[in-house]
């Protein structure tokens, strides 16, 4: 380490240096000085402008350059403009007449281009100002796969708008749909990947380290983000609107997946792969509705000419997929179907904790519960299970339980369906349960064990058990409650809770079974050995 | 907007804390860049606010100054407490939870994009990203800002001994990090990382 550095270390020290202080944008250091200077002194500069537009704060650098919130005082609205790093003056030229064909374009789910031109040598382009977040932001927080479908059909009929206009995108990606406050997805940054530094990567495999970024790149004429690129792309070969497409394909597979078709360590990989291989199917795509699965297929084609004949057929038929599957989730008969079948279950369980084995529960009502939402609704340590239960695989109760359970607490304001509410009950009854006799520690953080039934006891406030008959080993119980305050499953799950307390209270073994549920009051039949103290 | 006010940092931070804005003033645009540098490549948003917020804290007195500190440091002490606050809270992570164990490319709820045109300089970046927040913390203010170790010490509320042992750690994972990288660019970042360290080293300090 003493050794004395040469010149070239010299240099590379420079560089780093260098780097270290003037990196990131002047402009938005600049933007950033004066506005928390106006925020902190009421003596405060000049606004920072650029053209006729006055420069607040920056609302997010990227691989193209940053966009500022900015005020146009001559149409006296706020507006975005992003400040475009140029590689080659010849890009200039050519964005310029890009985002003049774009402003071309007026679409409800398209970011409206106000004005683009040149200024202090840099290229600019004001556009609408969507308060809001990207789609990556949007789905950091698990989603509904209705709800993904529908912001993705929007963005869809916005692209399919600019290419009736003769634009296109050439850059979709997560980063690049915009949602705004009241929900609604617009499409942004057309055409701008023509603004890429030619010489900031090159993604021939010249790339130095041959990392899979994130960040816009350009090869040769072709610009894009590789994990978003199309054959055509790779190949340098030519690109019309079904390029586009593919894109937005990875995209949906992205968003309603979480995670990539296709994947590699480095951008040769990724290119192998995109180019040979199929796409990287996730397990959890088994339980995608079929028309998405459908839908995903035919955008992600190699060859162009086997996808969509063009953007407003996939807008529309992701539109109506993502219609069906609202109606179907709707669908009471469905919803009564998955119940019913687990309260039947749940009511047939055998007796005795030790009669349950591992893997004799079946998996029915975890896969329809999974069905509904992406894969990564699973905290990590689960996901096997989640897994397992896709594929049809028995769970035992304690499983199926933690998965419900996970399920239930990553959307808490999901509960749509009563099922998934009464899902939640019985998961948090059978957490309740001892399982040291199986020997299986408990599935969950004991936290919610104390909230046990909660809704339940909710609706339930003021029922009141009654002994119908008693006899040795045997008894009848009844519940009086509030009309309709029970659910079958709920019941179930009570029955499970009761033969619990029996055998926690001393008793050998004991079964509880659930006889019916009537509007004004829940029948149940308890039988044990032992001590009898219920 | 280079200040020539002759006045020291501390006499322009009494002044400003008793109602002299102009002080203040000529006091932000001393720190603001080294501000702005210290958040922009640390969060995805809100640099502005966070570097406000420095400010203001150490005008309201919120954080007390240590005589035996620079304002420098100070300014950094409070700038990396409200880092980690606003990392805990993008992450909802606890007042409790350890930051300074924990590194940036897992803070992040989103990738990195930042502005780059050099290759070393991203290296660099993304190899300090995978070092824990103390580490990194560590080799920025004394390699890149310059600071004496005893002022990244106090910056970093630690013993000034521990800033020389973190320093190289810091190093170490840093070279065994850009080491595995390969590539061309990589040895030139390990080679300037080495001079920089180096040359520092032999300073007094």
């Amino acid at each position: 380490m003493s050794t004395t550095p040469g010149p070239a270390a010299e240099r590379a020290v420079d560089a780093l240096r260098d780097g270290y202080f003037a990196g990131g944008d002047s402009l938005e250091r600049e933007a950033a000085r004066s506005a928390v200077r106006r925020q902190l002194f009421r003596e405060a500069g000049p606004p920072l402008r650029l053209g006729r537009y006055e420069l607040r704060t920056s609302l997010g650098a990227g691989g193209m350059g940053t966009v500022f919130e900015a005020w146009d005082p001559e149409l006296a609205r706020e507006v975005a403009v992003k400040v475009l790093r140029v590689g080659a003056p010849r890009a200039g030229a050519d964005l310029l007449s890009e985002a003049r064909a774009v402003a071309r374009v007026l679409h409800p789910h398209v970011v409206t281009v106000f004005d683009a031109g040149m200024a202090e040598d840099r290229v600019f382009v004001a556009m609408q100002l969507v308060r809001g977040r990207s789609l990556r932001e949007w789905l950091a927080k698990p989603r509904r796969v209705e709800a993904v479908c529908a912001v993705l059909a929007q963005a869809a009929s916005g692209v399919a708008a600019a290419h009736e206009a003769g634009v296109l995108h050439r850059d979709l990606k997560p980063d690049n749909i915009l949602i705004a406050e009241n929900g609604c997805a617009l499409v942004a940054d057309f055409g701008l990947s023509l603004a890429v530094d030619e010489g900031s990567a090159l993604l021939d495999g010249t790339t130095e380290d041959g990392a899979v970024r994130d960040g816009t790149v350009r090869a040769g004429s072709v610009a894009g983000t590789p994990p978003y690129m199309a054959p055509e792309q790779f190949l340098d070969a030519p690109q019309d609107a079904r390029t586009d497409q593919w894109s937005f394909c990875v995209t949906l597979f992205e968003a309603l997946l979480g995670r990539l078709p296709f994947e590699g360590p480095h951008v040769a990989a990724l290119r192998e792969a995109v180019l040979t291989r199929r796409p990287a199917m996730p397990v959890a795509a088994a339980s995608l509705p079929e028309p998405l699965q459908a839908i995903l297929a035919r955008g992600l084609a190699k060859d162009r000419r086997d996808r969509f004949p063009n953007m407003t057929v996939l807008a529309e038929t992701l539109e109506e997929a993502a219609g069906a599957i609202e109606r179907l989730s709707a669908l009471p008969g469905e919803v009564f179907a998955a119940e019913s079948a687990l309260g039947s279950y749940v009511a047939s369980l055998p007796t005795g904790l030790d009669s349950y084995p591992e893997s004799t529960a079946p998996s029915l009502f975890p896969r329809l519960a999974l069905a509904r939402f992406p894969a990564r609704a699973l905290p990590d340590h689960l996901a096997p299970l989640g897994e397992a239960a896709r594929r049809g695989r028995p769970l035992s109760l304690v499983h199926m339980n933690a998965l419900l359970l996970a399920l239930h607490e990553s959307r808490p304001d999901a509960t749509r369906f009563e099922w998934q509410e009464q899902a939640a009950d019985i998961a948090r009854a059978l957490a309740a349960l001892s399982f040291a006799p199986l020997g299986l520690a408990p599935p969950c953080s004991p936290a919610f064990v104390p909230s046990l039934l909660a809704s339940h006891a909710r609706r339930l406030r003021g029922a009141t058990f009654t002994c119908l008959d008693q006899g040795v080993g045997s008894a009848r119980l009844a519940l009086a409650h509030p009309p309709g305050a029970m659910h079958p499953i709920g019941g179930a799950a009570l029955a499970e809770v009761l033969r619990a307390r029996m055998v926690a209270a001393g008793t050998g073994t004991a079964d509880v079974r659930l006889l019916g549920v009537e509007p004004e009051r829940t029948l149940f039949e308890a039988r044990w050995t032992g001590r009898a103290s219920a | 907007m280079k200040s020539e006010d002759p006045r020291d940092d501390v006499a322009l931070l009494e002044a400003w804390r008793v109602g002299d804005e102009r002080a203040g003033a000529v006091l932000f645009d001393r720190y603001f860049d080294a501000m702005h540098r210290f958040f922009r490549n640390k969060v995805d948003r809100g640099v502005e606010d966070l570097v406000q917020q420095t400010f203001l804290a150490c005008v309201r007195n919120k954080e007390s100054f240590r005589a035996e500190a620079s304002f420098r440091t100070y300014l950094y002490t409070i700038a990396r407490s409200r880092l980690y606050d606003a990392l805990r809270k993008k992450r909802r992570l606890g007042g409790e939870t350890d930051l300074a164990s924990r590194t940036l490319a897992e803070l992040r709820t989103s990738p990195s994009t930042r502005l780059v045109k050099q290759e070393e300089q991203r290296m660099l970046h993304d190899a300090l990203e995978t070092l824990p927040l103390e580490l990194h913390l560590a080799i920025e203010l004394f390699y890149f800002e310059e600071l004496p170790a005893r002022e990244v010490a106090l910056a970093l509320g630690i013993p000034e001994g521990t800033v020389r042992s973190r320093l190289r750690r810091a190093l170490d994972k840093l070279r065994n990090q850009l080491a595995t990288g390969g590539g061309p660019a990589a040895r030139r970042t390990l080679a300037g990382l080495d001079a920089l360290a180096s040359r520092r080293d032999s300073e007094p300090g």
